[in-house]
């Protein structure tokens, strides 16, 4: 057994090297569809998770807990949703988006955005009531405020931002449903491997698994950086 | 000339969801120029007189007249040529306990310059920073500052921005003697410049006595007296005043 | 709390596990139990719920199905985790049988590919039952249409890609140029459930097993029929192959409890049952083991301990049966 992890490591040293077409090919399909799904749910998702976090309305505690509880929704019954959803029985069959990359962004960004919602807004209840009190009196008008209260809470958003890019890399269940799995089109990294290992190659779907370690890896490196550089995060210095 | 900058006239507040406020009847002149010192025991509303100074407290639960320069500016009056976001601009409120924002001293006197797209002229901060005994300390992150070293930061923070009124709550608490004489001397010296006003809230007579031109006595939510500071201490005209002062008073 | 009454559940908690543990290891071993390696589509068809309770009536053998793609399947055995395969890739299964990990292969059952497409067969197959035809058609067809292929190395996958041979035609899957300038030719690398699924989204054709069509295109509404069944290259042959205790080192081979479970399998009485297995009221799976007797040496039948003289059905009286009993599909 140990032998055939170290097969797998050299065969998917060797897939790097040779840049093989196709491992190419799957590997930045899956980090373009990730990325993409984690920037557009960070843009949408921390404004909205600090504001939910700011605000003190009625059913507050009731949101929060369902949002939560959508943080941990299972990725293949987001899957079928949206499946069902854009197929012939549903209200947007006529949108065609299933088989394509796009909806595979879709369903990793409904599946990134409660994290980040939910995530962003526990990092408010950290957050000094008086710091928001501080920037107003120094003269913030909201943008500037949010702008202020995100570089606050800069490390924890970037860990949230980590946390959903870690789900949707590692997504098979609802990729699945939604793109077909389809060759040079729709197959990513996850599906690939499953695709090995339902035809026994199991070798080759491990050293599949070690190139998406690894690409999940050097991303995780580089929001790390972000995540702790000491720039001032702000416009001029 | 001396002008009154902030004029408050029959000034309540009541916080959201409770009957009683937690100041009331406030009648209160601030003077370009001056500092008006505020005293009075604990809970007894001065962060909140402080803070309904500085416009930082919702509008719809203060009521009464707060006028700016001899402007209207509560109750708000629609279409006014000046709205309230704006007058804010000229007053800094800072907290009894500092605030900070993560990073250096440096970025944190730069963030309040960034918010208000002023430039950023180092030897003008340099002289400030020197000025408070900041200047080795520039670049520090603010995590391995002391308490009296991060209130100096606040104050060149805010000073910085050249408000035309500082609100200061009990900003020397808690700080050793020389931390205490630094700030004051700082405070006498920021007045000079463009009959700027200082309102100060403190615990410390002898402080209220050195640098307060005025002082205002705020006890059970109501200001029980205002004037001169030396006549307010040496002959108080108000009988609760003068108990407080004589500590006889028990709250 | 009180210490006695801790001692007291510590004490039934150990009686009940371990009497409950001890019990279960007795049950292993007063069944028999082996573990059948299938793939999903035959696990899918139901049959083996069907026929199994009933084996295991008659013989007191139990079987635990282990169901993954074909290749897997045979990968699990080639690990010792299996006592028995069954699966429908003659070429896969002889590479197996002649890697040594496999004895005694026979031929279990059979049942029949068919070509599901859209109902408008933009490729005109419809009806045909010539083999090299009808991927020719969808061949010339491909500016107009989709083709879907398994694209997993499955049995059905690699019969698929035989008949693309057999009708002079180059499929080049595994090259990325080639596939951009063919983008009519689409591999899912799933399951055929999954397969049809994507044809039906997709509007497109592929080549279908008729179990899992049968048990799918209710739900798949009309957009999608069997346009073409029949030619005699489409017989889907499931082989059952015993493994070879003497290739497996890391586990026991219940390869006695394995071959008296096909020989029940290839019974009369084991061959009955699976030609009376319908879905939706069609006959799923065809007997096929009398089909290939004479094939068979004179150790293999005195293995399996054959000795009187069978009657014989043969292949195409079989295809006719099938066909008046199709009705409309």
């Amino acid at each position: 057994m140990a032998s055939d992890i170290l097969s797998s490591i050299i065969q998917a040293i060797t897939l790097i090297i040779t840049l093989d077409p196709e491992v190419m090919q799957i590997t930045l399909l899956s980090l373009r569809v990730s990325l993409i799904a984690v920037i557009l749910s960070s843009l949408i998702g921390i404004p909205t998770g600090i504001y939910l976090g700011l605000l003190r309305f009625r059913g507050k505690t009731f949101l929060l807990t369902f949002i939560n509880t959508a943080m941990a929704f299972p990725p293949v019954v987001m899957g079928l949703f949206i499946f069902i959803l854009f197929s012939e029985y549903g209200p947007f069959g006529q949108v065609g988006i299933l088989l394509t990359d796009t909806v595979l962004i879709l369903v990793q960004f409904l599946l990134a955005l409660p994290i980040i919602i939910g995530l962003s807004a526990s990092t408010m209840a950290n957050v000094d009531s008086k710091l928001v009190e501080t920037a107003t009196t120094l003269g913030a008008n909201q943008k500037q405020r949010f702008i202020l209260l995100i570089r606050e809470a800069r490390i924890e958003l970037f860990a949230a931002a980590i946390a959903a890019f870690g789900a949707a890399i590692s997504e098979i269940g609802a990729v699945q449903i939604v793109g077909g799995n389809i060759r040079f089109k729709t197959r990513t990294l996850t599906t690939a491997i499953g695709r090995e290992i339902s035809a026994g190659r199991w070798e080759f779907a491990l050293a599949l698994g070690f190139i998406l370690l690894l690409a999940a890896f050097l991303v995780n490196v580089f929001l790390t950086y972000l995540q702790h550089s000491k720039r001032i995060f702000w416009r001029s210095d | 000339m001396v002008t009154s900058i902030i004029e408050l006239k029959d000034v309540n507040f009541t916080p959201e969801g409770s009957i009683e406020p937690i100041i009331k009847n406030i009648n209160l002149d601030l003077y370009s120029g001056e500092i008006l010192g505020v005293i009075g025991p604990s809970g007894s509303g001065k962060t909140t007189l402080l803070k309904t100074l500085a416009l930082l407290l919702d509008k719809n639960l203060t009521k009464g007249l707060y006028k700016y320069n001899k402007m209207q500016v509560l109750p708000e009056i629609n279409g006014a040529t000046s709205k309230l976001v704006d007058i804010r601009k000229n007053l800094i409120y800072i907290h009894q306990h500092p605030v900070l924002f993560k990073g250096s001293v440096l970025q944190n006197i730069k963030i309040g310059l960034n918010i208000r797209g002023m430039d950023f002229i180092k030897h003008q901060i340099d002289s400030l920073l020197r000025d408070f005994r900041l200047i080795k300390l520039k670049n520090r992150d603010v995590k391995s500052l002391s308490g009296g070293e991060l209130q100096r930061v606040c104050l060149v923070r805010a000073m910085i921005l050249k408000p035309q009124v500082l609100i200061l709550d009990e900003p020397t608490q808690n700080l050793d003697p020389s931390n205490v004489e630094n700030i004051e001397k700082n405070i006498i010296q920021y007045i000079k410049s463009d009959s700027a006003s200082v309102v100060i809230a403190t615990h410390n007579f002898f402080q209220a006595q050195r640098i307060a031109h005025r002082t205002a006595v705020l006890i059970n939510r109501e200001i029980v007296e205002v004037g001169k500071t030396k006549e307010l201490f040496t002959s108080p005209k108000n009988v609760i005043t003068r108990e407080f002062l004589t500590g006889k008073m028990v709250y | 709390m009180n210490q006695r009454l801790l001692q007291i559940s510590i004490g039934i908690t150990i009686v009940v596990l371990g009497g409950s543990t001890l019990f279960l290891m007795a049950q292993n071993n007063i069944a028999e139990t082996i573990i059948l390696a299938t793939t999903t589509s035959t696990e899918n068809s139901g049959i083996l719920d069907y026929i199994h309770p009933i084996m295991t009536e008659d013989t007191g053998i139990t079987v635990n199905v282990v169901a993954v793609g074909t290749g897997a399947a045979l990968e699990n055995a080639r690990g010792g985790l299996a006592d028995v395969v069954i699966v429908h890739a003659r070429s896969l299964e002889d590479e197996f049988i002649q890697e040594g990990y496999g004895l005694h292969r026979v031929d279990l059952m059979f049942n029949d590919f068919i070509i599901i497409g859209p109902s408008s067969d933009p490729a005109n197959i419809r009806g045909k039952s010539n083999a090299s035809e009808v991927f020719s058609l969808l061949y010339l067809a491909r500016d107009n249409i989709t083709f879907f292929s398994r694209g997993d190395n499955s049995g059905t996958h690699v019969k698929e890609l035989i008949h693309w041979e057999l009708a002079n035609i180059e499929i080049k899957q595994d090259n990325i140029t080639w596939a951009h300038l063919n983008p009519w030719y689409l591999e899912t690398g799933s399951g055929m459930g999954q397969t049809l699924t994507v044809a039906w989204i997709a509007n497109g054709y592929t080549f279908s097993d008729r179990g899992t069509w049968l048990f799918i295109k209710d739900n798949l509404d009309n957009k999608l029929e069997m346009l073409a069944e029949g030619a005699p290259e489409w017989m889907n042959s499931y082989g059952a192959i015993l493994v070879n205790p003497e290739s497996i080192t890391s586990r026991n081979i219940n390869f006695d409890a394995a071959k008296r479970y096909v020989q029940w399998l290839i019974s009369d009485k084991g061959q009955n049952l699976i030609g009376n297995y319908t879905m939706n009221d069609f006959q799923a799976f065809f007997p096929d083991f009398r089909n290939h007797l004479h094939e068979m040496s004179a150790e293999e039948l005195g293995f399996w301990g054959i000795t009187q003289s069978v009657s014989m059905y043969t292949m195409t009286s079989a295809f006719k049966r099938r066909k008046i009993s199709k009705n409309g599909i």
